[in-house]
């Protein structure tokens, strides 16, 4: 089961356009990209980008240690859309470089409970972490009912288009 | 051998092959317009289809339908059948769903479409198809053609090629559907017999279809599409861009972002 995220280009663009804003102290931006999804008990899950919510200038702490740490405001506001919409969300931030991205250290310490406060919200729902490098991105998922993450196929629809598929 | 197979297009980029091989294309009809499509979406290199069409070959298909025979219309084989047969002589290996119904009847399956190519005859079709396609993020092009005759005039062959692809104008912005058109096809559509269709013009809409579709997919040309609208003329035998592309709203109103998705019902 590889599920595929559709994101519009105007939405990409705008996603790039926003993280690479520079913040008052924070090294990174951060956001969240809110989807609706469909076919979930397939073999093909499709996840549709609907739009992206940049965190706000005031919901970033300071954090030496990390680009970018965003407070508990943040995070509820997600997850309240969540709640409401009953939408999929990303945690979405970008790394310097291109090719496929990886998740750094600080990543993968951090950034899944971000995402399980997320799947507690909406429970029937996949949610997870898209992270964009210069040129490409990756899709990490945590489906429902799956104790693992998967990778996604990431699929921006324009002219052209592009497809990007990661690994686990 | 493998090597050599795709020497003639490796314009199209380094990694064309690979990224071509990795697109699920979806056909919506396999009449004169989508056979000659499948035959060219093979042979460029796709290996993943999804194609609809609930039809046996009939007498009157084979002024048109590619790959199909006298043979054929004796055993009342399926047109995805032509199709399959058509694909598998090229890629043995290829993952075909040939599905012997109308799209709405596995919409999953059209859903799981990185592109369609619509081939289907009437505006009321390609509203719903556009109207489905847009709803979850995947292009569209479509194709048709038609014959026009006016009392005490010679008949006008005409066809279009759109491409209606997310963020981008779709066929209301392009004024190809309007309640006007709808509501006249109600009445009938094309008056040069039972909707016209001849081999050259669908082989000259399903090449441009093709060739539009190869640079979406590739990227080879460099130019980024804006928006799609060739207009045929089958008497005088060219294309052009059709005008309303000059007169498209910046933002098309029509499909909105927040609609993604499937529809959800709302108590009032």
């Amino acid at each position: 089961m590889k599920p595929t995220i559709r994101i519009p280009l105007s939405l990409e663009r705008a996603i790039r356009t926003d993280l690479a804003r520079p913040h008052a102290f924070a090294a990174e931006r951060v956001g969240f990209l809110f989807c609706a999804a469909n076919d979930l008990g397939s073999a093909r899950p499709l996840v549709l980008a609907r739009d992206y919510v940049p965190v706000g200038e005031e919901e970033y702490v300071r954090d030496r240690r990390v680009g970018a740490r965003i407070d508990a405001n943040a995070i509820r506001g997600a997850r309240q859309r969540v709640l409401e919409r009953q939408e999929v969300a990303f945690h979405v931030h970008a790394h310097i470089g291109r090719g496929m991205p990886r998740l750094s250290r600080t990543d993968i310490a951090e950034l899944p409970a971000v995402v399980q406060s997320l799947c507690i919200t909406a429970p029937a729902l996949p949610h997870g972490l898209l992270l964009l490098s210069e040129d490409s991105m990756a899709a990490l998922m945590w489906m429902p009912g799956l104790s693992s993450a998967v990778a996604g196929e990431v699929v921006v629809v324009g002219l052209p288009m592009q497809h990007f598929v990661g690994e686990a | 051998m493998a090597d050599d197979r795709y020497d003639r297009q490796s314009f199209l980029g380094p990694d064309s092959q690979k990224i071509i091989e990795s697109y699920r294309v979806g056909i919506a009809g396999l009449g004169g317009g989508g056979s000659h499509i499948v035959e060219q979406l093979a042979h460029v290199g796709f290996l993943d289809y999804v194609v609809f069409d609930a039809d046996t070959v009939a007498l009157s298909n084979l002024n048109r339908l590619v790959g199909a025979t006298l043979q054929d219309v004796e055993r009342q084989t399926l047109k995805i059948d032509v199709a399959q047969r058509l694909i598998s002589g090229l890629h043995p290996d290829a993952r075909i769903e040939a599905l012997p119904c109308r799209w709405q009847e596995e919409p999953a399956l059209l859903r799981s479409c990185d592109l369609v190519f619509g081939c289907v005859d009437s505006f009321s079709q390609r509203q719903e198809l556009e109207a489905t396609l847009r709803r979850y993020l995947i292009p569209y092009v479509d194709i048709g053609m038609d014959v026009t005759t006016i009392s005490g005039q010679k008949p006008r062959m005409s066809g279009q090629v759109i491409l209606s692809c997310p963020g981008h104008p779709c066929m209301y912005c392009l004024d190809f559907l309007n309640e006007r058109t709808l509501a006249r096809e109600a009445q009938k559509y094309g008056d040069a017999g039972n909707n016209p269709q001849v081999v050259w013009a669908n082989g000259i809409l399903a090449s441009v279809a093709v060739g539009m579709a190869m640079d979406i997919v590739t990227g080879w040309t460099g130019k980024p599409l804006k928006g799609f609208y060739l207009s045929f003329d089958g008497n005088a035998l060219t294309m052009s861009r059709n005008h309303h592309l000059d007169y498209v709203p910046p933002v098309c109103p029509h499909f909105r972002l927040a609609d993604v998705g499937p529809p959800v019902y709302r108590r009032i």
